[in-house]
């Protein structure tokens, strides 16, 4: 049981990521950009770990884990990207900012392994 | 004429004789040889000009020659008379005719040919000197008189001395002086008729004529002197009318490819096999700034700039060689050129033309070429992301349906993923529908089915679903009352037009921004704008917003999407109802689109 925050402009892939992570026993929340991430980001509690997607509008997925690196709240925040595009490495985050990737469209069985992976590696 | 064969004439016909030979027609003759020598000598320079009929001019040259000298020796004869009958052997006339035109022939044959120019030049005036002497012994030896004749064996060797000597000089100045010293050639004709007059009146003066009561043997065909000067006469005048016909013939062949020459547009040079530059048409005088008479008879490599010389001459080289034609291409001082190469007769014929444009359009082709890839790519690349997209979605929920029902857990919400997986799959769909249009509409075959509508009332059925997508965006329409604004048009193309429109307004612009929907009628137009205060389009490229793919340079990260093919298909539909379309924008200042369309009122 984590706190999740899932972070996609897509409608349909916040709505498969978020049923997923729910029946998986997680609690989720979800935002349609960066921006409005931020936003919820003001609020406690904090997520333990949160699936954002590459590309989006107002702010995009590397521009927030950026943010968050920078802020001491939140820098600790696990991040996994979750992109559809085979993006260009300048829209990527530096290495080590980031815990893992997954590609669009993803097998769910895939998502859970690795957010499974990452919430057991911060545990350790 | 030089002074000094001027003077010798002259003293030669005031000197006294043993017969009678008047000053006149010795300067007569000397005149008709001089003439036909200037003739032959132009005739002969055709075999070296010509590619083709070389000995044809050859046997011409030949044939003017020997009857100018022929012509000569007989005006002489027809002074010699005395008082006694003097007729002339008709065979010994045509055997003296016969030795003058072999020899005239082969000599022009020798100097033509390939051999040293030395030997040429000696051996050819050698042949046609002593042809000149057995001419006028043998036409002589066909006197017919009562009298006896003694030749002065001297004065014989003496004549043989001059005729031989003078044509010897006369070769040597039709065949050495250098091209520029074209009066010097000159001199050539008069010294080759003085060789004819001066041996002659040598020969003449060593006569002696005894007078004897032998008798003329009359079994013999003979002439007598006034029919041998009408034959004689009919001969040069024959013999210069040939020579000015096939002058005039060659002038004018020659006058043709001048002409021809100047007038095409290529730089044209023709080189000899010293690489000299023996003719150049006008236009070759542009590319090199130098005045005709420097260039000609120039050495070529001298004339060409050193630059182009390095390309150019392993090709010349290789046309002379192989005796093929080479193209290549040269650049000099930021032109194109571009060479052909013949090798001709005399050595190699050049054309040089300036393709510095055609060189500049295939750039631009190229160019062109390269942007249509790169447009191409591009369209690929994001048809390929924006297909992506949903097919993710669609994929995923799947996915997650087939883990649940593996793990024996329902489906929650069944209802709302169904949704959302029937808006993946008809926004792919619409994008397949838009590049399917995109393609109709650039091949001009869009489906269109016209019929009387009312503007208005298709622009408010097309809003009505945005008025609550656009969410936080303020929306004024303004619009005429039913039935203002007919239009001839297809509802669904132009209801696509309005969606397309207002999309973009959405698209691009603030979330709290005001978009205006206007529709007027002007005239006999109905005007429909919609106008935005998002980002804008940057003023240097809002020519080619109407062009596929475009994606304003101003977007940045912050691309919503799509294919960029909307306003292309949108002025497509715009044109086929005989209308126009027109963007009013400049960076973050909004944008206005405005469609102009022609009304349509029944009558």
């Amino acid at each position: 049981m984590a706190d999740l925050l899932v972070i996609d402009d897509e409608p349909t892939i916040v709505h498969a990521l978020e049923t997923l992570l729910t029946c998986s026993g997680h609690r989720v929340k979800t935002a349609p950009n960066g921006l409005s991430a931020l936003e919820q980001l003001q609020t406690r509690p904090l997520p333990d770990l949160i699936l954002v997607d590459l590309y989006m509008p107002l702010m995009s997925g590397s521009r927030l884990v950026a943010t968050l690196r920078l802020d001491p709240a939140l820098r600790t925040i696990p991040v996994i990207l979750v992109t559809g595009a085979v993006p260009s490495p300048v829209d990527f985050p530096p290495d080590g900012s980031y815990q893992a990737l997954i590609r669009k469209p993803f097998s769910v069985r895939e998502v859970l392994a690795k957010v499974n992976e990452v919430l057991l590696g911060v545990g350790r | 004429m030089p002074p000094s064969v001027l003077s010798f004439l002259v003293a030669a016909a005031a000197m006294p004789m043993t017969g009678k030979q008047p000053p006149g027609l010795i300067f007569l003759g000397f005149i008709v040889a001089t003439l036909s020598a200037y003739a032959a000598q132009e005739l002969a320079r055709q075999a070296f000009v010509g590619d083709t009929l070389r000995g044809r001019w050859l046997w011409t040259a030949g044939f003017a020659l020997a009857s100018g000298m022929w012509s000569g020796h007989f005006i002489g004869m027809l002074g010699f008379r005395d008082p006694n009958t003097i007729s002339y052997d008709i065979n010994a006339m045509f055997e003296a005719l016969a030795i003058a035109l072999m020899s005239c022939v082969a000599a022009l044959f020798i100097v033509a040919s390939r051999v040293s120019k030395l030997v040429r030049w000696l051996l050819g005036s050698a042949v046609a000197g002593s042809g000149l002497f057995a001419m006028h012994y043998v036409g002589m030896s066909g006197l017919q008189t009562s009298a006896t004749l003694q030749y002065d064996r001297a004065l014989v060797a003496l004549s043989a001395v001059a005729g031989v000597g003078l044509t010897t000089l006369a070769f040597w100045c039709a065949m050495y002086p250098a091209r520029t010293q074209r009066r010097v050639r000159f001199l050539g004709a008069p010294l080759m008729g003085a060789a004819v007059a001066g041996l002659h009146y040598t020969g003449m003066t060593g006569v002696t004529l005894t007078p004897s009561l032998g008798l003329i043997n009359s079994s013999r065909l003979v002439i007598t002197p006034g029919l041998l000067a009408l034959i004689v006469g009919a001969s040069t005048l024959s013999t210069f009318a040939l020579a000015a016909l096939a002058l005039a013939i060659e002038r004018r062949a020659h006058e043709q490819v001048a002409v021809v020459l100047s007038e095409i547009t290529d730089a044209f040079y023709a080189v000899d096999r010293d690489w000299r530059v023996t003719y150049l048409n006008p236009q070759a005088l542009k590319y090199f700034s130098e005045g005709r008479e420097r260039v000609l008879y120039r050495k070529l490599w001298d004339v060409i700039p050193q630059p182009m010389t390095a390309a150019l001459y392993p090709r010349v080289h290789q046309a002379v060689v192989e005796q093929s034609t080479q193209r290549v291409e040269l650049t000099y001082q930021d032109r194109w050129y571009e060479t052909d190469v013949y090798p001709s007769q005399q050595g190699v014929s050049m054309y040089l033309r300036d393709i510095t444009d055609r060189k500049a359009a295939e750039h631009a082709l190229r160019q062109a070429a390269a942007e249509r890839d790169l447009a191409r790519n591009r369209f690929l690349q994001i048809a390929a992301h924006e297909l992506r997209n949903p097919m993710a979605g669609v994929k995923s929920l799947l996915s997650l349906m087939q883990w649940l029902s593996e793990e024996g857990k329902p489906m929650p919400n069944v209802l709302h993923a169904a949704e959302l997986m029937e808006r993946e799959i008809d926004r792919m769909s619409n994008l397949l529908n838009e590049i399917i249009e995109a393609f109709q509409a650039d091949e001009g075959v869009l489906d269109l089915e016209f019929k009387p509508i009312d503007l208005a009332a298709i622009v408010r059925m097309n809003l009505e679903p945005y008025r609550n997508q656009v969410g936080q965006h303020q929306l004024t329409v303004d619009l005429p009352p039913e039935g203002q604004a007919p239009v001839h048009g297809d509802p669904d193309r132009l209801g696509e037009v309005v969606r397309c429109l207002l999309a973009n307004a959405v698209k691009y612009s603030l979330r709290c921004g005001e978009i205006h929907v206007r529709l007027v009628t002007e005239g006999n137009q109905a005007v429909l704008s919609v106008c935005d205060d998002g980002i804008g389009i940057p003023v240097d490229e809002l020519d080619r917003v109407f062009d596929g793919f475009f994606r304003g340079s101003n977007l940045k990260d912050r691309d919503p999407g799509g294919l960029g093919l909307g306003l292309f298909i949108t002025r497509q539909i715009v044109r086929r109802h005989g209308g126009e379309i027109h963007v009013q924008s400049s960076n973050h200042m909004g944008a206005t689109f405005t469609v102009s369309l022609p009304l349509h009122r029944p009558s």
